[in-house]
């Protein structure tokens, strides 16, 4: 028993002296959980606009002569809201502006119908043509904006028609003070949710895998240096020796977890929920996940590299598959990620942010120590079959 | 010349000179990466599940579900209640969740502002959109209800005759107290008034059609190029092992006792290395398009040379990271947590344009955007007017990188 504590101090010891590994640990993975969050910010708030620099839009009106131009699109495209978008430019013909779309001279054009006031009064079918341009961003902006006076439009003169033209007046675009649309809490009682726990809580489940790279780097380190020669000289059972440096690496591993969550609390406002026991008990298993499949891999591998980077592969693929990194068909999710031990750590530490009842967590805790269970299993046997020696 | 040639030979015979060496540097990375973008490139082309439920018995609910459905943008699941979907969403089982609240239609033609309420578990690029549509529709829906609202007045008005143009005129009267001032039976007809309005709103006399003449790239290119830049670039770290051996197993101070100099040394392992990467490069988009059959909508050539040029300045960074690290077992590490946050924030797991305004800025100094940049302009059909400029940033970014990294390889010292 002494003699696991005396390695897994010296693990200890080894892992903190070295700077490189402190900046790994605990420097890290913040940084990235505040890149995510901070990229993803604009979008999260929903606060601030960007600004985007206005673009050309060719237009073209098809009515015959000047006069008789659509005023409806004309006043549209002079109001100051439309021109910090974009910047309308007059074309003669629609062959001129398809060409000047190709020639990247207009992002977009739009095609006045000829009569299109006349039809939309008379309550006829009334459509605009666009020509998609070069930038799939530009497109999307310049489709919404016109959509969106299309789609006013399209209300008034669908009033006007039930309702009769007195109806018009009223219907001035409502500068209410709430927003027709708002994001729903998942959970009463809880906090609310953001979209940044979850990456919180996808990095810091990654982070916890690749804690098991720490055991290849253990194990491999004492072969290459020969000092596994010397330890076998010792009155050290191979069994505690691998219990120590497990014991070593998996308390490194709590410290960084609990850093990751203390850090992204108090500097990020991420929210972890009101079950701090039951967030312990998932990261515990997500770390002996990793330790017993770093344990496996490391069995298998024949150089440290090899073994390093089938670890490496597994993590990012796991994280990728879970929907961790970018969103993956809906689909996806609930079959292919179902095979990554994030996946089920994810649906745990989710549902604990959201505090919802213990019914809907503990199955995601079992599969997880079901797992566990597996891993060290596999773990055992291999280790039994294949041994830690020179 | 000859020194670096014969270090650079050296290296590219030790990693893909026997048959384990093509099977693990070349044919592998081949299959998966093709296989992931087949698999992501496919994707892009699949509708988001969006949930929804309808507590509005009136006809706004059915008209913004209606409406959406109309987009063909998302494959609408219904769900019985608020609980069900919002577990749904925790599921995830859709992309986003809908909730349109009971009483909507009533509480719009009484004049207040009901609201629609979207859940989402996390933001992506189908959960904006929606929110967007959504909350453009709802707005429409509040002025149609003003609309039903003034034209009730208006005939009220005309029953009371002389008042009539005070009453209309004067926007003081609120909204709940014509509600209360009216019997239920006008509450029945204001709503069949609202379903007349939204009925033919929904035949969409005006409207758009668009015209795409496949000018733009596809969003699915954006993603495939993201996944293949992250894994050249963790390719490259298999390359990285190879020269820290060397420091490990002090072939790099043998090759230093040799007349050779501390530049060639690190410009051989360059390389070397960066032959590597070209073959690994070739063998993908090969793998790719003969095999996989995935169309990657520009010029073969092109990609290829912008993957190139990309791998570049990944075999720089890797050459100044492997000299910075002396302990070659922190460099598998450090390579990943360099990959993730480049990956990030160069925009391949998500459009640079979402992100604020001084990370996009901060994307400048990321590779990745050059490429992703470069790759977006050249499936436009862009010439090289407008290509010089990634591939100029990437060949500075690969120089600067370089000269760093054979300043710092020093390779007379020891590993640590």
């Amino acid at each position: 028993m002494a003699n696991i504590w005396t390695i897994a101090a010296y693990e200890l010891r080894r892992l903190l002296r070295s700077r490189s590994m402190l900046i790994n640990l605990f420097l890290l993975p913040i940084l990235l959980i505040f890149l995510i969050g901070s990229a993803l910010s604009g979008v999260m708030g929903g606060g601030k606009d960007q600004t985007i620099d206005p673009f050309r839009v060719g237009i073209v009106d098809a009515a015959a002569n000047p006069s008789e131009r659509s005023q409806l699109i004309g006043s549209f495209l002079k109001s100051p809201e439309i021109a910090e978008i974009i910047t309308p430019e007059t074309a003669d013909s629609r062959e001129a502006a398809v060409n000047g779309v190709r020639s990247g001279e207009y992002s977009y054009a739009v095609i006045v119908p000829a009569g299109f006031d006349k039809d939309i009064m008379s309550g006829k079918e009334a459509r605009l043509e666009y020509i998609l341009g070069k930038n799939r961003t530009d497109n999307m902006v310049a489709g919404t904006v016109f959509d969106n006076f299309l789609s006013s439009i399209n209300y008034r003169q669908a009033a006007a028609m039930t309702l009769g033209p007195q109806a018009i007046p009223a219907m001035t675009e409502s500068g209410q003070s709430n927003p027709a649309v708002v994001l729903g809490k998942l959970n009463e009682g809880a906090p609310a949710y953001t979209a940044s726990q979850y990456y919180a809580a996808a990095m810091l489940l990654m982070f916890l895998l690749l804690c098991g790279q720490m055991v290849i780097t253990s194990l491999y380190s004492e072969k290459d240096n020969h000092t596994l020669f010397r330890i076998g000289s010792m009155p050290v059972k191979g069994g505690e020796l691998f219990m120590g440096k497990m014991l070593g690496i998996g308390i490194v591993s709590v410290l960084q977890c609990a850093s990751i969550i203390l850090a992204t609390h108090f500097l990020f406002g991420v929210y972890w929920g009101n079950r701090p026991g039951l967030l312990a008990l998932v990261c515990l298993l997500m770390i002996l996940a990793s330790l017993t499949l770093s344990v496996i891999i490391a069995m298998f591998a024949r150089t440290a590299a090899s073994a390093r980077s089938i670890s490496t592969g597994l993590t990012v693929v796991m994280t990728f598959i879970s929907g961790g990194m970018a969103p993956l068909p809906d689909s996806w999710v609930n079959t292919g990620g179902a095979f990554s031990i994030n996946h089920w750590g994810m649906r745990g530490i989710l549902r604990m942010m959201l505090e919802s009842p213990w019914t809907q967590i503990s199955g995601s805790i079992t599969m997880l120590s079901l797992i566990c269970l597996v891993l060290l299993g596999l773990a055992f046997f291999s280790y039994r079959k294949v041994g830690y020696h020179v | 010349m000859y020194n670096i040639l014969t270090i650079s030979w050296n290296l590219v015979k030790r990693m893909i000179g026997r048959r384990r060496g093509v099977i693990a540097y070349i044919l592998l990375p081949g299959v998966i990466v093709s296989v992931i973008i087949w698999m992501t490139g496919g994707m892009g082309y699949e509708k988001a599940t969006v949930l929804y439920t309808n507590l509005d018995s009136g006809p706004a609910g059915a008209h913004v579900i209606a409406e959406l459905e109309k987009t063909g943008d998302y494959t609408l699941v219904e769900k019985e209640s608020g609980g069900e979907l919002r577990t749904g969403v925790l599921d995830e089982k859709g992309r986003a969740g809908l909730e349109i609240p009971a009483g909507y239609s009533a509480s719009l033609l009484a004049g207040q502002a009901p609201q629609i309420h979207i859940y989402e578990l996390k933001t992506s690029a189908a959960s904006i959109a929606l929110k967007m549509k959504a909350s453009e529709i709802g707005g429409r829906l509040r002025e149609v209800a003003l609309a039903v609202d003034a034209a009730g007045k208006g005939a009220e008005a005309g029953k009371a005759g002389g008042t009539a143009g005070v009453q209309a005129a004067s926007p003081s009267i609120g909204p709940t107290g014509m509600a209360s001032g009216t019997a239920s039976g006008t509450a029945a007809a204001r709503e069949a008034k609202l379903s007349a309005v939204l009925q033919q709103a929904e035949l969409h006399h005006v409207g758009s059609q668009k015209t795409d003449y496949n000018l733009y790239p596809r969003e699915s290119l954006g993603v495939v190029t993201g996944f293949m830049l992250m894994f050249l670039m963790a390719m490259v770290t298999s390359s990285v092992s190879v020269i820290m051996d060397d420091r490990k197993k002090r072939t790099m101070m043998r090759m230093f006792s040799a007349p050779v100099r501390s530049y060639e040394i690190a410009l051989g392992n360059f390389l070397g290395s960066f032959t590597v990467g070209v073959i690994q490069v070739a063998a993908v988009l090969l793998v790719g398009r003969y095999v996989l059959n995935y169309n990657f909508e520009l010029p073969m050539y092109l990609y290829f040379l912008i993957l190139a040029a990309f791998m570049l300045v990944c075999m720089g960074l890797a050459s100044t990271v492997a000299g910075l690290i002396r302990n070659p077992n922190n460099a598998g590490m450090l390579n990943a947590l360099i990959l993730t946050p480049t990956c990030m924030l160069g925009g391949c797991f998500w459009p640079i344009s979402i992100m604020p305004d001084y990370m996009q800025k901060a994307a400048n100094f990321v590779p990745q955007k050059w490429a992703i940049q470069a790759a977006d302009l050249a499936a436009t059909g862009s010439g090289w007017s407008e290509l010089w400029l990634p591939f100029a940033v990437l060949g500075l970014m690969a120089v600067i990188l370089l000269v760093i990294g054979s300043a710092i390889l020093r390779p007379s010292e020891s590993a640590v």
